[in-house]
Formats: structure tokens, C-alpha cells, sequence
């Protein structure tokens, strides 16, 4: 589903963020991308959902070649990957609802169809309470769980997700684990970023480890660490 | 894009015209500003070109006559005027009509001349000239020629000044153009600016919308309908207060200066200047769109 192939990423031209990162992430599988804050995490999934370009290597999304694409293709890959950030990023100004509609909303789909699907999603998150309120008005939690509903409602093949859990206690880390562990029950892949090793220990999956970086290691042992 | 679209873009721009009221309105006060103030020079030069070139049709020779001027002498000197190659029409007004034009020209103050015994006012030929020939050597030439006649008193034609209004226009032209370019780049300047803060302030929203799989053009489309809504707004509130300054003008003249009336008229935009300054505000806000859009894009 996510194949990487000798990547290259520097942002200053002389220091090289990401070296010969090569990995390959099967369909259906839940890996956990970890390492030192600074290591590349979040360089890595920004080449992946395309916000940042490489220097040079190859990322292959569901077969298609992404180093190539254009901008507006690069648009419309990203509608159908889910991405999930530390920070939300909601639009304050737009209801839970119209922030999850967003996505649907720029697909097109008839506003009936709209409601049906961000209702059934926020359903699934357990947010579907909260549909009219504003994402200021929410806990830290439940604000993202919006945001996974959003990256969840147009039926994503994958969801990238950069520390999602950064900026909540233990709790409500386990109940957006569990979501995070229906929706790859159901067969969506899934690559989320975090460098909190409660989290490896407590649900345990597959672990690329980057440092420097390169990556160091790419398998089920990372809980032994 | 499908009609979808459509109702989700305008909702949209709804939204963001709501949530961003304040911001709105400082875009639409500056826009109007700029509007007010170039309007206001755009109105005070088409009113002042529109006053020259009425005078300029007014321009006529006046030969005022001898009171003891003879029937026989009238008359060979209107056959005279008549001749001339640069006269157009020639009318006589009798000492009766002047004075009788006088006390229409003085409307309520006419009463000042109840107590008149006598008519002071000469009989006059009103010589207009042909189009074309109303030029200050042209007119003195036939003066000449009339002077020479018998029974004319004295031959007036207007001011010098008036004569010379084609350099005057010019001038007037010249200067309007320097100041209209002038005044267009300040006005693009501060709308840009205006709009490119209020685009600062959603750059995370911009940013957000990019991440979900909006096309540039479909994030872009909001804030151009919301660009040209300030741009619409601004126009009418400009126009409001220029209306509401031309007509405070136009009765302060006519309480101060109502024997004014007939020489100096203030007139508010015609239809076609209106349709345009409303298209200009539509355009500032499209071109400070363009711009600040531009910006965003490239950042
Ligand atoms: N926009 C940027 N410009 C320059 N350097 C950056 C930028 N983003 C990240 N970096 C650098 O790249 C390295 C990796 O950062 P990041 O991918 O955010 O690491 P992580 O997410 O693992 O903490 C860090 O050294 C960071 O300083
Ligand atoms: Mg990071």
C-alpha cells in the first residue's frame, strides 16, 4: 500500500533530514513510525501525503507514483488518504459538522448524502452529540475525534496520522487508540507517528524506527526496546 | 466542478463574510474611502469641464447700441452682422427686453428696481458665432469689423479667460489624468493590503483546506466572491456619501449663491459614470483579490 524507495529530504541545503529511507507497508497493516523527536517523523508523512517534495528516492501510494504528480492530482490523491495531526487542525469558525462536510463537500456529493455520511462517522467516533458546536467549544479529545472523522469520512484506503495523541492524557489516548484499531480492523492501512512508548507497549503492532534520519529498524520488537 | 459546487462555494463565502465581519468592514470603509476620495475629484473635474463647456457655447458677441441709433442704422447693421462669415444667428433685444431679462435675473431682488423711472439698460445684438470659430483671434477680428460701424456703443465678448478655456481644459486634462493614475495606485496599494491581512488571518484555513484535497481554484473561489461583495458594498457606500456631499454643495449654493444658478451648475454622476464607479469598486476589489491571492499563493 506504501512503498518507499530510497528517499532523500533536506530543507537547508546542506543537511539532509531523511537518507535512503526505504520501507514498504503492506495492505491493511497498522506500523507505528517512531523515534526522536527530531529524527524525521513528520518529514516522512509530509512526503507521503505530499505537503513536502523529495530530493530524490520514490513513494508509491496504492501503486501510483507520487514523486510525479502534479498539483492538482496531488489534490486529489489526498482525497483518499486520511491525515491526522497533533494539533487537529480544525477551521474554528466552521461546526463540527461543516468541518467534517468539508471533505465531502469538496467532492461534490448532494447535501443529503453529506449529512447521512458525516452523521454515520461522528456516530462512529462518538462525537455525533456535539454536530452544531464549535471545535473551541470541544475538549482537546473530542477535537479529535473530529478530526479523525474527517480524515475517516470519505472512506480512506489510508490514514497517516502525526502524533495524534500528543496533547492528551492516558485515557482519552486509548479510547482514539481504539478507534484507530476499528477503522484497521475494516482494512484501512494506517501509519501513525509517535514517540510516546506507553503507546508501543500498550497496543502493540509493527514499529519503523527512524533516527538521524535513516531508519534503524523496521519490525515487532520495538515494544523490547 | 458540479452545481453542488455552487451551493457549497456561495455558502461558503457566507460564512467566511460572517465570521470575518470586522475585517469586512474595515476592507469595505477602505475601499469606499478611496472611492469617496477619487470620486469627489472625479465629480469636482467633470462639473468644472461640464461649466467650461457650457460657457463656451455661451460665447456670443454683444454689440450694444446707441440709444438715438436710427431704424435705417439698426437695420443695415443686423443685414452687417448677418454677412459675416463667423455669425451664426444675430437677435436683437430691445431696452425694453434687457431690462425686462434683468428683473428675471434677479428673481425675489427685482423689488430693488421698482422705483426706476427711467431705463438705463442699452438694445443690444446677441451675435453667436459658428462652432469652430470661437477662438479669441477670430472673435477680435469681427469685433474690429463692428466697431467700425455706426450706432454700436461698445461690443463686449466675455472675459478673455473664457476665451482661452481650450489651454485651460488641456491642462485640466493633463492634470486629471496624473492625478486619476496617482490616486488608482494608492487605492490598489491600501485595498491589496487590506485584503492580504484578512487572507493572513486565514492562512491556517487556506492551509487546512489544501491538506483535505481542495484545488487551489476551488479554495481561491470564496474569496474572490467575497472580494467583489466588498468591492459591490464599498462602491454604494461611496456613492451614498458622495451624493449626501453633493447634496449638502448643491444647497449651499443655492442659498448662498442663487443668482449663481444659470452660470455655475453642480450636477450629481450621470447613469453611465454611476454604472462605471460601481464597476471600479467591483474592480478594486478583484484586483486587491488578484494580488493578495497572488501573495498567498506564492508563500
Ligand atoms: N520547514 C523546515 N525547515 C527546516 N528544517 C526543518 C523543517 N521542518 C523540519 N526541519 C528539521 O528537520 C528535522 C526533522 O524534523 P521533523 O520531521 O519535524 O522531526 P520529528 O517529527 O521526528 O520530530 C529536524 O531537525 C527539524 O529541525
Ligand atoms: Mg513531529
Amino acid at each position: 500500500m506504501i512503498k518507499v524507495f530510497h528517499l532523500y529530504k533536506n530543507y537547508l541545503p546542506t543537511v539532509m533530514v531523511l537518507q535512503d529511507v526505504t520501507f514498504a507497508v503492506a495492505p491493511g497493516e497498522f506500523v507505528y513510525l517512531t523515534g526522536p523527536s527530531g529524527a524525521g517523523k513528520t518529514t516522512l508523512l509530509k512526503l507521503l501525503f505530499a505537503a513536502e517534495r523529495p530530493k530524490s528516492g520514490q513513494i508509491l501510494l496504492a501503486g501510483r507514483n507520487l514523486t510525479t504528480f502534479s498539483r492538482r492530482q496531488i489534490a486529489h490523491l489526498r482525497r483518499t488518504i486520511g491525515v491526522v495531526f497533533q494539533d487537529f487542525k480544525l477551521i474554528p469558525y466552521r461546526t463540527v459538522f461543516d468541518n467534517v462536510a468539508l471533505v465531502l463537500e469538496i467532492l461534490g456529493l448532494p447535501r443529503n448524502e453529506i449529512k447521512k455520511r458525516v452523521w454515520k462517522v461522528l456516530k462512529l467516533v462518538g462525537i455525533e452529540q456535539k454536530l452544531y458546536r464549535y471545535p473551541l467549544e470541544l475538549s482537546g479529545g473530542e477535537q479529535q475525534r473530529v478530526a479523525i472523522a474527517r480524515a475517516l469520512v470519505n472512506n480512506p484506503q489510508i490514514i497517516l496520522a502525526d502524533e495524534p495523541t500528543g496533547n492528551l492524557d492516558f485515557e482519552i489516548t486509548t479510547e482514539i487508540m481504539n478507534i484507530f484499531n476499528y477503522v484497521n480492523s475494516q482494512g484501512t492501512t494506517i501509519m501513525l507517528a509517535t514517540h510516546n512508548r506507553m503507546l508501543l507497549e500498550k497496543f502493540r503492532k509493527k514499529v519503523l524506527t527512524i533516527h538521524q534520519g535513516r531508519v534503524e529498524e523496521f519490525s515487532w520488537t520495538a515494544a523490547a526496546e | 466542478m458540479k452545481a453542488n459546487h455552487i451551493f457549497y462555494l456561495l455558502r461558503a463565502t457566507y460564512q467566511n463574510i460572517r465570521q470575518h465581519l470586522v475585517i469586512n468592514l474595515i476592507s469595505i470603509l477602505t475601499i469606499a474611502f478611496s472611492l469617496v476620495v477619487f470620486g469627489a475629484y472625479f465629480f469636482g473635474y467633470l462639473n468644472l469641464q461640464q461649466t467650461l463647456s457650457r460657457w463656451r457655447a455661451d460665447i456670443q458677441v454683444i454689440a450694444y447700441l446707441k440709444d438715438d441709433i436710427s431704424r435705417r442704422q439698426l437695420q443695415q447693421l443686423e443685414t452687417f452682422c448677418r454677412r459675416q462669415p463667423e455669425v451664426a444667428k444675430v437677435v436683437y433685444v430691445s431696452k425694453k427686453e434687457a431690462l425686462q431679462r434683468f428683473r428675471e435675473s434677479l428673481g425675489q431682488g427685482s423689488r430693488l428696481l421698482e422705483g426706476l423711472e427711467d431705463n438705463p439698460l442699452p438694445a443690444s445684438l446677441e451675435i453667436n458665432l459658428r462652432e469652430g470659430v470661437r477662438e479669441l483671434p477670430v472673435i477680435e477680428k469681427l469685433t474690429a469689423r463692428l466697431a467700425a460701424r455706426p450706432g454700436v456703443e461698445e461690443l463686449q465678448y466675455g472675459q478673455q479667460w473664457i476665451a482661452k478655456f481650450y489651454s485651460v481644459l488641456n491642462l485640466l486634462n493633463i492634470f486629471a489624468l496624473g492625478i486619476t493614475g496617482f490616486l488608482f495606485f494608492v487605492t490598489v496599494f491600501i485595498v491589496s493590503n487590506t485584503i492580504k491581512l484578512s487572507f493572513y488571518s486565514r492562512r491556517e484555513t487556506v492551509d487546512i483546506m489544501e491538506l483535505v484535497g481542495a484545488t487551489r481554484s476551488y479554495i481561491a473561489v470564496p474569496y474572490l466572491l467575497e472580494s467583489l461583495f466588498q468591492g459591490a458594498v464599498a462602491s454604494l457606500v461611496a456613492l451614498g456619501i458622495l451624493y449626501s456631499l453633493y447634496f449638502s454643495l448643491a444647497q449651499w449654493l443655492q442659498e448662498r449663491f442663487y443668482f449663481l444658478q444659470g452660470v455655475v451648475a453642480v450636477r450629481f454622476f450621470p447613469p453611465l459614470v454611476l454604472a462605471a464607479f460601481i464597476l471600479l469598486g467591483v474592480g478594486l476589489g478583484l484586483l486587491g483579490f488578484l494580488v493578495s491571492f497572488r501573495w498567498l499563493r506564492g508563500s
